[in-house]
């Protein structure tokens, strides 16, 4: 024991300036941006080959160490490897997708650092379907790729029947329920970024359908999904009046001119929808009537919906009350007239109705009323209606 | 006699430091895994418990190796193998003994790191299916291959070289897999060549699926049932090699 005491002493010496070396990184404690070089990813093959059947961990571990190659790409915004000049994102994420397909978060990383960061919405967009190639039931992926098309590609507006069908395949393939009516909500929200003004039917028809037709509620649901449908019917035939008016340098004469083929399709390349007021008969355009069933109206250069008139005032003589009220005080000798011709010799401006609408007048009480013939036509059936009418 | 013989490597095997050094260690990664999860940036869950199955491969390759290498060869240096072989037991008999025994430890080593695994995994609060536990199994199946390849290099050289080329033999088993996606490079003699050495090599990737078993990918009965008797069919041609070779040896 004491003859080995010098050889105590030195492995106490080495061991003491081994630690003492070792602890010496360990002071620093501010933080460095780490930088790795990926200049060296090698093919998904090879990769698989070197990982000597631990490719699950592998990719992981490999993909933790490759956090310090992003620290120094998101500032820069340029994955750009030296020599190949390729993607390093790209590279790096085909590989550890080609060792675990199956890990969603490296699809969901590929999609957002590639696309985001370097701007290629395409090799972006290719990683998240591979992912949905492995994993058909991921929300997230879907999710992801459903707002690349949106975002980066203006799917939903330049191909709105692809976007349909993209959006409908996820609905078919997620499992989730609330999951499936979010994206039944992306396709509403779609429909009304599409056909703007029919913003609330899609939320009346699933209201429609808690209460009985008869009902107060269905009936109130009823009128209110008539009163959008009918705004939006007077909104697109003025928006064709006014195309009309600058097309032709001149207003039509009756509602159905605006109805130019050329006009129509310029407004709906698509196609047309069911809640416009007009349609395809016998290959023509022709115009329908408003969704409480009487024919839409040009009237003083504007489009008139009776129904939606009739609906709104009711009874209400509205603005000619008003003209007699007027003409009245200023000539206070005059007694109220007996019918429309005496207002009309009194000269004051009667307001245009309907032909299906009609003053009544009632002297005695200074009162006059509107009263409305049936409509022509039937009421839209509005609970029928769906889908798209073809060109 | 095989049973006695079994038993006696079993008790030894579990005995040894290499195996309880390497069943502490893999205790000790089993409990770091959980840093990867922390630091990938998502839950964990699926990174530690990637690694914990990984362990088990890893760790399952190094005891068979480390105790199947070093089997015979203590037998020869303690003399021990001369008391056994004087009595009436046959050299196939000794082999066979060996492997079983080997074998025997090597799965209670294997069934103690899935046991470990899998609680840590279910008290860190990770998600534990059946189908990890016939990750588990497979890879089990590929820890007893690789011990009857560390037997039969130990058989054919010695201690030290048999281990270089154990652990060379496992990084092959794993390339072979791939080999099929690189071989439309070759054409010709070079393509019979390569596809005529690889399949001299036990295919191990057929035992990984621990990668699937991670995202509750079913796997059939019948793959399942294919790839064990795959294994068994390359332990019976090992422990046969062996055995021959063992009989020529002077001792």
């Amino acid at each position: 024991m004491r003859r080995d005491w010098p050889l105590y002493l030195l492995i106490l010496a080495l061991a003491g300036a081994l630690i003492a070396w070792n602890a010496v990184p360990l002071r620093d404690h501010s933080l460095h941006i780490r930088t790795s070089d990926l200049s060296f990813v090698p093919d998904p093959v090879l990769a698989r080959m070197l990982n000597l059947g631990q490719n699950g961990a592998a990719s992981k571990l490999q993909w933790i160490d490759s956090f310090s190659y992003f620290e120094l790409q998101l500032d820069k915004r340029d994955d750009t490897l030296r020599g190949s000049g390729q993607s390093g994102f790209e590279r790096l994420y085909t590989q550890l997708t080609a060792e675990d397909p199956y890990y969603g978060p490296f699809y969901e990383h590929a999609s957002f650092n590639i696309g985001a960061l370097t701007g290629r919405h395409d090799i972006s967009l290719g990683f998240l379907l591979r992912g949905l190639s492995y994993m058909p039931h991921a929300t997230q992926l879907w999710r992801q790729a459903a707002a690349e098309l949106y975002a980066s590609y203006d799917f939903d507006k330049r191909h709105p029947d692809e976007m349909n069908a993209f959006l409908d395949a996820w609905a078919e393939n997620e499992l989730d329920y609330v999951q499936r009516r979010q994206v039944w909500d992306w396709k509403n929200a779609m429909a009304r970024r599409h056909d703007m003004g029919l913003g609330q039917l899609t939320y009346w028809q699933e209201q429609m359908h808690l209460y009985p037709p008869d009902s107060p509620g269905g009936r109130y649901i009823d009128n209110a999904m008539r009163e959008e449908v009918a705004h939006y019917g007077v909104r697109e035939l003025e928006a064709l009046l006014y195309a009309y008016r600058e097309h032709y340098i001149m207003a039509p004469l009756q509602l159905s001119e605006v109805l130019a083929p050329q006009l129509v399709r310029e407004r709906f390349p698509m196609g047309l929808n069911v809640y416009l007021p007009y349609t395809i008969a016998d290959h023509q355009l022709v115009l329908r009537d408003d969704p409480y069933g009487y024919p839409f109206l040009l009237i003083d250069g504007q489009v008139v919906s009776p129904g939606l008139q009739q609906r709104v005032f009711g009874p209400r003589p509205g603005k000619l009350l008003q003209n007699i009220g007027e003409y009245l005080a200023k000539h206070p000798q005059v007694p109220f007239p007996q019918d429309l011709e005496t207002v009309r010799a009194l000269g004051i401006e009667v307001p245009a109705l309907a032909p299906q609408a009609h003053y009544l007048f009632t002297p005695a009480a200074h009162s006059i009323t509107v009263s409305w013939d049936p409509p022509p036509g039937r009421p839209w059936p509005l609970t029928q209606q769906a889908g798209h009418l073809q060109h | 006699m095989i049973w006695v013989i079994a038993s006696a490597t079993m008790r030894e095997s579990i005995r040894s430091k290499a195996f309880l050094g390497l069943l502490a260690l893999y205790l000790v990664a089993v409990l770091l895994s959980r840093i990867a999860g922390w630091i990938s940036g998502t839950d964990g869950d699926v990174v530690t418990t990637s690694i914990v199955f990984s362990l088990q491969s890893i760790f399952g390759v190094l005891v068979a190796v480390a105790t199947g290498t070093a089997l015979v060869q203590t037998e020869i240096q303690q003399k021990t193998l001369y008391t056994i072989l004087s009595r009436p037991v046959k050299r196939w008999h000794f082999v066979l003994g060996k492997f079983l025994g080997l074998s025997g430890s090597l799965i209670a080593g294997q069934v103690i790191m899935v046991l470990i695994g899998l609680v840590y995994l279910r008290a860190t609060g990770a998600q534990v299916t059946g189908w990890a536990l016939l990750a588990g199994l497979l890879t089990m199946l590929e820890v007893l291959v690789m011990a009857s390849v560390s037997l039969c290099w130990t058989a054919l050289t010695t201690p030290l070289v048999a281990v270089a080329l154990c652990l060379a033999t496992y990084a092959l088993g794993h390339a072979v897999g791939e080999l099929p996606n690189l071989l439309y490079h070759l054409h010709g003699v070079k393509l019979l060549l390569c596809s005529a050495l690889a399949a001299l090599v036990p295919d191990l990737s057929r035992f990984v699926y621990r990668d699937l078993a991670l995202h509750q990918i079913p796997i059939t009965a019948a793959d399942l049932a294919g790839r064990v008797v795959y294994g068994l069919l390359w332990i019976s041609l090992f422990v046969t090699i062996t055995t021959v070779v063992f009989r020529r040896k002077q001792l």
